[in-house]
């Protein structure tokens, strides 16, 4: 029933005022269970207990009664706590105590409050031999006791033992336990709080930066306090409406692909029945051109990584296939590293990043030396050319989409998107890739992929086998 | 009983009405479908054409196919569909033709029992040298149905994936293999213990898809060595018969 209602009303507020209220109750709790454990802390000091006034009448009942009335007063007067003697004379012990206080503070205060005119004696046990007939018989008992003798009008005594002065601590003592305790329950119950306030918040954040990198993710589960509930419903809705959008653009890529590449085989065909002639040639370098970047930058904006079965792969193997095609196509490559090394990926897009790494110091470097190291958690792919390299400034510049650098030959000019690509494929790992001005002259691109990183094991879901993203910006 | 299927299935090229073979164009797109007409003829074939499932059909039933090129986008039944029906009823090799260069499509295409994939866009002397690989793997099997592709060869740890096209190795890492190495791994997992040479490796392979070896075969298996040997230097798979070819030594089985 508690719970039902709470589940309805579950706010930021309401979850506060409940952390409030524990805290208070928790607080209160604890602090009545040391009390109950050690009973003296419960208690207040017997000073403020009324045996002020107890004392007082005792003593002004004994400075009216008879000798033997006052032997019976004392009797009876005493209890469990203290006990009340009355000599005609003052005990030797006492009267031969080296310090017996006549002054100071603890007599001062008994003559403002108890005993006004007539002499105060303070005695400390301690001085008194052991021996001693008016000393308690128990040790303990002995070095607790307090001692006071107050002198009546008549001029005998009456002499108070007190077997511990003082319930319990000292005030400061007690001030500073209750504040520990205060601080120690507010602090408990405030981490509580604090993890019943954020964990929402938090999984919300989670939700927000997963649907930054990876648009097919799952939408958050609206729970928690009413705010955060509609927060998550809302971003639902947004997350919603960008998936549908982004799967509507990547239909129509689709769809234009589909007809582009119909157009583009008609031409192939015609062109190659020019064949001989010199513009059936050209056309057919064009069309080459026209596919690759085709090709280019529907990969790029299908984002393939994206929507690919992680695998493990054997890493070197698929960089000997990449080495030695760009051998076979006439270009200085090489690849130095282990046999094999296990990577998990998606296999067809890190080809295509690395493919586009290796294309690239081709063309624009001359040659591609491929090197593998693991470098702690994760694999270093270091591709160097021997190029003009990359200045500094143009160095973010290069991977922004349809960036394109001075090629060599005018045939080799690419889409622009091969960098792109080749980034957001490695990103997509859980990778980066920097670029690096050799000393020796050329650039050397670092692609790092972590071993364990970010990668599930299964696609992502939810936009199931359509292509799943498409660029943005 | 259908009409379809090679010309003369039982001693090809010589019986037939014309030696050409007659190929059988499946496309929605006119200007393709005359085009391919044209690239084909002048590469010496015979072709008819059909814009859909109902005419491909119509052909089938009056003229005798040698090979079936099946667009997979067709409007009303496509081709997946049409290419598991003649299929199951036919023992004519397809090929299939897509916009899709994705590798589902060509496994899902292979499964359901096209003998080869084409991307579009390609050159004609891509799709000819398809053509004529399809049809001489055709010529050499005396194919009754289409035999299902077939799933696994498995050999010391190694598992190899004919459809799907992959290499996995003992540790469960799927190893890159060029076209070219793939095919010349299952011609030697084709024929364990047996000593192949360089010609008849070249021939087996090549058969198998129109992938063309552009390097030696010397070269192919030592980069397959490097790929799948502990020690390339030391092979225990694949040895090197001095002066007369390649063995491949473990024990295959079938998956």
């Amino acid at each position: 029933m508690l719970g039902r209602v709470l589940r309805s009303h579950d706010t930021i507020g309401l979850r506060l005022i409940l952390a409030m209220i524990a805290t208070a109750l928790l607080a209160v709790g604890l602090y009545a269970a040391i009390s109950v454990l050690d009973g003296d802390l419960g208690r207040p000091p017997l000073l403020q207990s009324g045996f002020v006034d107890e004392l007082t009448l005792a003593l002004r009942l004994f400075d009216r009664l008879t000798p033997d009335e006052r032997l019976r007063l004392a009797e009876t007067a005493s209890n469990a706590t203290y006990e009340f003697h009355w000599y005609r004379e003052l005990p030797v012990p006492l009267r031969d105590t080296k310090r017996p206080r006549t002054q100071g503070k603890g007599v001062r205060w008994l003559r403002r409050r108890v005993w006004p005119t007539l002499p105060i004696l303070l005695i400390d046990a301690r001085e008194i031999p052991a021996d001693s007939p008016i000393l308690p018989d128990d040790p303990d008992a002995r070095t607790a006791l307090v001692m006071a003798a107050f002198g009546l009008s008549d001029g005998s005594w009456v002499v108070l033992a007190i077997d511990r002065p003082i319930w319990g601590l000292s005030s400061g003592m007690r001030i500073l336990i209750g504040t520990l305790l205060g601080v120690f329950s507010v602090g408990i119950i405030t981490l509580f709080c604090v993890r019943l306030l954020s964990r929402p918040i938090n999984r919300f954040i989670a939700a927000a930066e997963r649907f930054g990198v990876d648009p097919g993710a799952a939408p958050i589960a609206e729970s928690g306090p009413a705010q955060i509930k509609k927060a998550a419903h809302a971003f639902n809705a947004m997350q919603a409406r960008i998936q549908r959008f982004v799967e509507d653009r990547t239909q129509m890529i689709a769809a234009i692909s589909h007809d582009l590449r119909t157009y583009l085989t008609r031409l192939q065909l015609s062109a190659e029945l020019l064949a001989g002639e010199e513009s059936g040639l050209r056309m057919l370098e064009d069309l080459r051109q026209m596919e690759s970047i085709m090709e280019a930058t529907l990969a790029f904006a299908r984002d393939d990584a994206a929507r690919e079965k992680r695998v493990p792969i054997d890493l070197p193997s698929l960089l000997h296939s990449l080495v030695d095609g760009a051998t076979d196509a006439g270009a200085e490559a090489a690849y130095d590293g282990p046999a094999h090394c296990i990577l998990p990926c998606a296999p067809v897009a890190l080809r295509r990043a690395l493919g586009n790494l290796i294309d690239n110091a081709v063309k624009y470097g001359g040659c591609a030396m491929v090197t593998l190291a693991e470098h702690g958690s994760a694999l270093v792919v270091r591709i160097s050319d021997r190029g003009p390299g990359i200045p500094e400034s143009e160095a973010e510049r290069v991977f922004a989409p349809f960036t394109r650098m001075e090629a060599a030959e005018r045939s080799h000019a690419g889409s622009g998107l091969g960098l792109t690509i080749a980034r957001g494929i490695v990103r997509a790992h859980g990778g980066d890739i920097t670029l690096l001005n050799l000393a020796s002259g050329g650039l050397q691109v670092v692609v790092s992929l972590p071993l364990g990183g970010s990668l599930a094991t299964e696609p992502r879901h939810s936009l199931g086998d359509r292509p799943a993203r498409a660029a943005v910006g | 009983m259908m009409r379809v299927g090679r010309s003369a299935a039982s001693a090809p090229s010589a019986a037939s009405i014309s030696a050409s073979p007659h190929i059988l164009v499946v496309d929605d797109d006119p200007g393709i479908c005359t085009l391919l007409a044209k690239v084909l003829a002048k590469h010496g074939y015979r072709v008819t054409t059909a814009r859909n499932a109902g005419e491909m059909r119509a052909t089938l039933r009056v003229g005798v196919i040698d090979l079936v090129v099946l667009d997979v986008m067709l409007p009303g039944e496509n081709g997946y569909e049409l290419c598991r029906w003649l299929s199951e009823r036919s023992p004519v090799p397809i090929i299939m033709l897509t916009a899709m260069r994705e590798e589902p499509d060509r496994i899902v295409g292979l499964e359901l029992g096209a003998d080869d994939f084409i991307g579009k866009p390609f050159s004609a002397r891509e799709l000819v040298a398809r053509i004529k690989a399809v049809l001489r793997r055709a010529g050499t099997q005396l194919r009754t149905v289409h035999a299902p592709p077939r799933g696994t060869l498995l050999f010391a740890g190694w598992t190899l994936d004919i459809v799907r096209r992959e290499l996995k190795s003992p540790a469960g890492a799927l190893v890159h293999l060029t076209s070219g190495e793939f095919d010349l791994l299952v011609a030697f997992a084709d024929h364990p213990g047996r000593l192949l040479t360089r010609e008849q490796l070249l021939d087996i392979a090549r058969g198998r898809t129109a992938e063309i070896f552009d390097r030696s075969i010397d070269i192919q298996v030592s980069r397959l060595r490097r790929k799948i040997e502990d020690d390339p230097k030391e092979p225990a798979f694949i040895k090197t018969i001095r002066g007369a070819g390649y063995m491949f030594t473990p024990e295959v089985v079938a998956g």
